[in-house]
This record gives structure tokens, C-alpha cells and sequence, in this order.
């Protein structure tokens, strides 16, 4: 419950933040392009929608945790390890895989699939205000909502869970193997704290990749097999 | 060994047994074990006096299968360490009680959820481990009873270390643990408590717990134990057994 608060319920802000920028840069960008082009508003809303869905809420959702959560995870493990504590756990037949890891990484899981759905929505919402309030958006809220969630469909739960779960269980991983893999003095902590932040960001972009590939069958514009 | 001893330590089960163990060469202050055999059979205190630069933590973690030795065969109440059955290895671990010298407790934990921490992991009721605490507290704290109760709620880092070491002695026999490893328990201990712990160490002896007991310090060699009391020694950084009881006939 613990780790569940940390690395969830306390990342909501941020990642709320970090949503409503991506979203105006995201939606302005998009409407300005709608103009410019001379499409219907009709064509972008589902292209939109499912680059949030399945591309960008999940990878911004997995930044958010393992910025926030992943190297103090990482750290925190690695100085436990250092200082002794593991193998006090240990001493006592503690499994520190089930006391500590497990418990980590499910949390991460379950914290880059709420905050990925919370990142999607204020996207969603925070680039239509903004867009309307600059006046380049012109549908109605109610119409552009309606666009929304006619083009939901059960593909994009398909990417949008697999995307969060896999990458998120990647990520949560490997914070938690890099902290826990720590041999000798306190004065390795900082190298994992930095080593934690990057494996794990090459993780979710390699695994968010892959994963798109086999949805997709496609190389970029080439398609597989 | 006479004939009579003989004949007692026949009857005894071993707890724990030593089997021409060779341990990797760590740390030079570290207490090597060269091609090592010694038993500790149900009731045994088996003291091994220690140097000033000596440190047993990395020797008490290969008993504990922690580590793997370079050769030879340890084994705690008839199983070893080998393998990959590691829920197996977990359980044998609880059935053990540890006192360190150093980095004793979980950080982001309090005094009182580390020493009901692995009795919880291993199932013990709630209720069960809320008695045996208070049992062993008020048997050894003394006439440090309120200040050890209170030290429960904190973390370690802000507790004294001579009540710290009281709790670490309530974590560690708690369990009702089958085999006792002792790193310098009488650390910070006050005279005044010394009896009490004694009285502890014989009792779980004579409910068939054994002992290996690292000590430093001559208060803890003029202890008067017992239980069947056997040195064994570190000439030259290398531990040696030996099988005559000191205060035995």
C-alpha cells in the first residue's frame, strides 16, 4: 500500500502537468494543421485519439513513474543491499523478492496503467480548452467528446493495456534488479541511481517499440512478413 | 571425549554441522575456514573467542546459506543449503535467531515492525507475536521495561544502541529458534542485565537450541553458562573446533 501510494496516488499531479503541456502542444498542433491542410476535424479526431491512446499517454505515463519512482526505487533498494539490510532480511528467512521486489514492481505496473488513463483524459480535455479558448478548435465540447469516444474501440484497449502492463512490468523490473544487484560499498548507490533511470528508459522505448511492430505487423511504412 | 560424553552427544541430534568447509577469502578481517568440520549438537554454547580485528558476519552468512563455500558441506537440522528449493531454505532460516554487531535493522522500518517482521512473513498469528513479545520484552529489558516499550514505535536510527541491542535479543529469540547466532550479544549490554540473558541462553539450551556464539571481551568469557559450554578458536584468522566442554565432565 505503501509503495502503491508513492509511486501512484503521488504521481498524479505530475503526471497531470506533464498531460496538459503534452496535450495543448499535442491538439493546437493538430488543429493548426487541420486548417492548414483543409481536413474535416472528422479525419484528425481518431488519428488523434489513438496516438494518445496507444502511443503517447502510456510512454508519458511510463517516464512520469520511472522519473519519480523508478531511480528512488532503484536507490533506495541499492542502499538497503549496501547498508547491510538485505541480508538482515534474508537472515530471517524474509524472501526479499516477495517482501521487497514483488510488491514494487506490481505497483509500478498498476501505477503506468491508472496514470496512463489519467494522462489520456487530460490530454484529451486540456488540448480541447486550450484550443478553444485560442479559437482554433470550433466543435462544440459535446461534439468533440462524442468524435472521442465513437472512436474508442476495443483495439485500442488492447495496445493501450499491453503497453502500460508490459513496459510498466519492464521497467519496475529492472529499477528493481539494478537496485538489488548491488555488490560491495555505499559508493556504488550513485552509479545505480543513474544507471536505474536509463536501462529502464531504454527498456520502455525498446519493449513500446516492439510491441508496436507486432501489433502493427510494420517496420515504419513497411510491412512485416 | 570420554566414554560418558560420547554417549550423550550420541543421544543428541546436530544442529548444525560443519563439513570440511573451505570459505572464499574475503575480507582480511574476515575469520576463514579452511577444510573446517565441527558439529553443534541440541543444547551446545559453542563460544569462539574473537580477535579485535576480527569480524564473523560474512562467516555467520555462509551458515546461514547466504553464501556458498568454496568447499565442503553445511547443513542446519539435517538439510543443507544446496539446491534450488528456496521457500525450504527460507523456512530453516526462521528457525534461526541472529544477533549482528552492525546494521542490525530494516531503515524505513520501526524497532517494533522489524522484530514482528519475519514472524508475520512466516505466518505466526497476530496475536501470538504480540504475546511472545511482551513475554521476552519484560523478561529482558529489566529496568529498562518502559524505555525499550517505547522504542517500538521509532525507528532504529533513533534509538540507543544498548536498548537497540535489547530488541535485538527479543527479535532473535522470539521465534523459539532451534539455533542461535550470536555476533558480540553482550554489546552495550549493562552488568546489571547479564544474569537474565544467561538465564535465557540455558533455557533455550535446555529446550534443545544451540548456540555458536562470536565473543570479544572478557565480560562475556567469565559468563557463567550451564549449558555444555565448548570453545572453539581462530589462530591465525582460520577457525578451529574442538570438542571438549569446558564446563562439562
Amino acid at each position: 500500500m505503501r509503495q502503491l501510494l508513492f509511486t501512484s496516488v503521488d504521481s498524479v499531479p505530475t503526471s497531470m502537468r506533464f498531460a496538459a503541456t503534452f496535450g495543448v502542444l499535442l491538439i493546437v498542433q493538430a488543429a493548426i494543421w487541420i486548417d492548414t491542410m483543409g481536413m474535416s476535424p472528422e479525419v484528425m479526431a481518431p488519428m488523434l485519439w489513438r496516438s494518445i491512446v496507444r502511443e503517447i499517454a502510456p510512454l508519458l505515463a511510463c517516464l512520469v513513474v520511472i522519473g519519480r519512482s523508478g531511480v528512488a526505487i532503484g536507490t533506495e533498494l541499492a542502499t538497503m543491499k549496501s547498508g547491510g539490510e538485505i541480508e538482515v532480511m534474508d537472515s530471517q528467512g524474509i524472501d526479499p523478492m516477495i517482501y521487497l521486489v514483488m510488491p514494487r514492481i506490481l505497483s509500478f505496473v498498476f501505477s503506468v496503467f491508472c496514470l496512463a488513463i489519467i494522462i489520456a483524459v487530460t490530454m484529451v480535455i486540456t488540448g480541447f480548452m486550450v484550443g478553444w479558448l485560442m479559437d482554433v478548435i470550433n466543435t462544440p465540447w459535446h461534439e468533440f467528446f462524442a468524435d472521442v469516444s465513437r472512436n474508442m474501440n476495443f483495439e485500442d484497449f488492447v495496445f493501450f493495456a499491453s503497453k502500460t502492463l508490459i513496459a510498466g512490468g519492464f521497467a519496475g523490473a529492472i529499477c528493481c534488479i539494478e537496485g538489488i544487484s548491488v555488490r560491495g560499498a555505499i559508493t556504488e548507490v550513485p552509479l545505480v541511481s543513474s544507471r536505474v533511470g536509463i536501462r529502464a528508459l531504454t527498456a520502455v522505448f525498446v519493449v513500446s517499440a516492439l510491441l508496436s511492430i507486432v501489433f502493427y505487423g510494420k517496420l515504419l511504412v513497411f510491412k512485416i512478413g | 571425549m570420554s566414554a560418558n560424553e560420547q554417549a550423550v552427544t550420541n543421544k543428541r541430534k546436530p544442529v548444525l554441522e560443519l563439513s570440511d568447509v573451505t570459505s572464499a577469502i574475503g575480507e582480511a578481517k574476515s575469520i576463514r575456514l579452511s577444510n573446517f568440520t565441527g558439529q553443534l549438537f541440541e543444547g551446545d554454547v559453542v563460544q569462539v573467542r574473537l580477535g579485535a580485528h576480527h569480524d564473523p558476519r560474512d562467516l555467520l552468512s555462509l551458515v546461514l546459506g547466504l553464501g556458498t563455500p568454496l568447499a565442503g558441506r553445511i547443513q542446519f537440522a539435517g538439510k543443507d543449503w544446496l539446491g534450488r528449493n528456496y521457500r525450504q531454505h527460507y523456512q530453516m532460516r526462521s528457525q534461526i535467531g541472529r544477533i549482528f554487531a552492525s546494521a542490525a535493522w530494516v531503515q524505513s522500518l520501526t524497532v517494533g515492525e522489524n522484530i514482528r517482521l519475519a514472524q508475520l512473513h512466516h505466518g505466526v498469528g497476530a496475536s501470538i507475536i504480540t504475546d511472545r513479545i511482551t513475554y521476552w520484552t519484560e523478561r529482558l529489558s529489566g529496568r529498562h521495561l518502559s524505555t525499550v516499550r517505547r522504542s517500538f514505535a521509532h525507528r532504529p536510527t533513533f534509538v540507543d544502541d544498548p536498548i537497540l541491542q535489547i530488541c535485538q535479543w527479543i527479535r532473535a529469540v522470539c521465534n523459539q529458534p532451534k539455533l542461535l547466532l550470536f555476533d558480540r550479544p553482550f554489546r552495550f549490554i549493562t552488568q546489571d542485565l547479564h544474569l537474565a540473558f544467561v538465564s535465557v541462553i540455558d533455557e533455550l539450551a535446555n529446550k534443545g537450541a544451540s548456540v555458536l556464539w562470536f565473543s570479544s571481551g572478557h565480560e562475556e568469557f567469565h559468563l557463567q553458562i550451564e549449558s555444555r559450554l565448548v570453545q572453539w578458536s581462530v589462530p591465525g584468522d582460520v577457525l578451529q573446533a574442538c570438542e571438549v566442554p569446558l564446563n562439562h565432565e
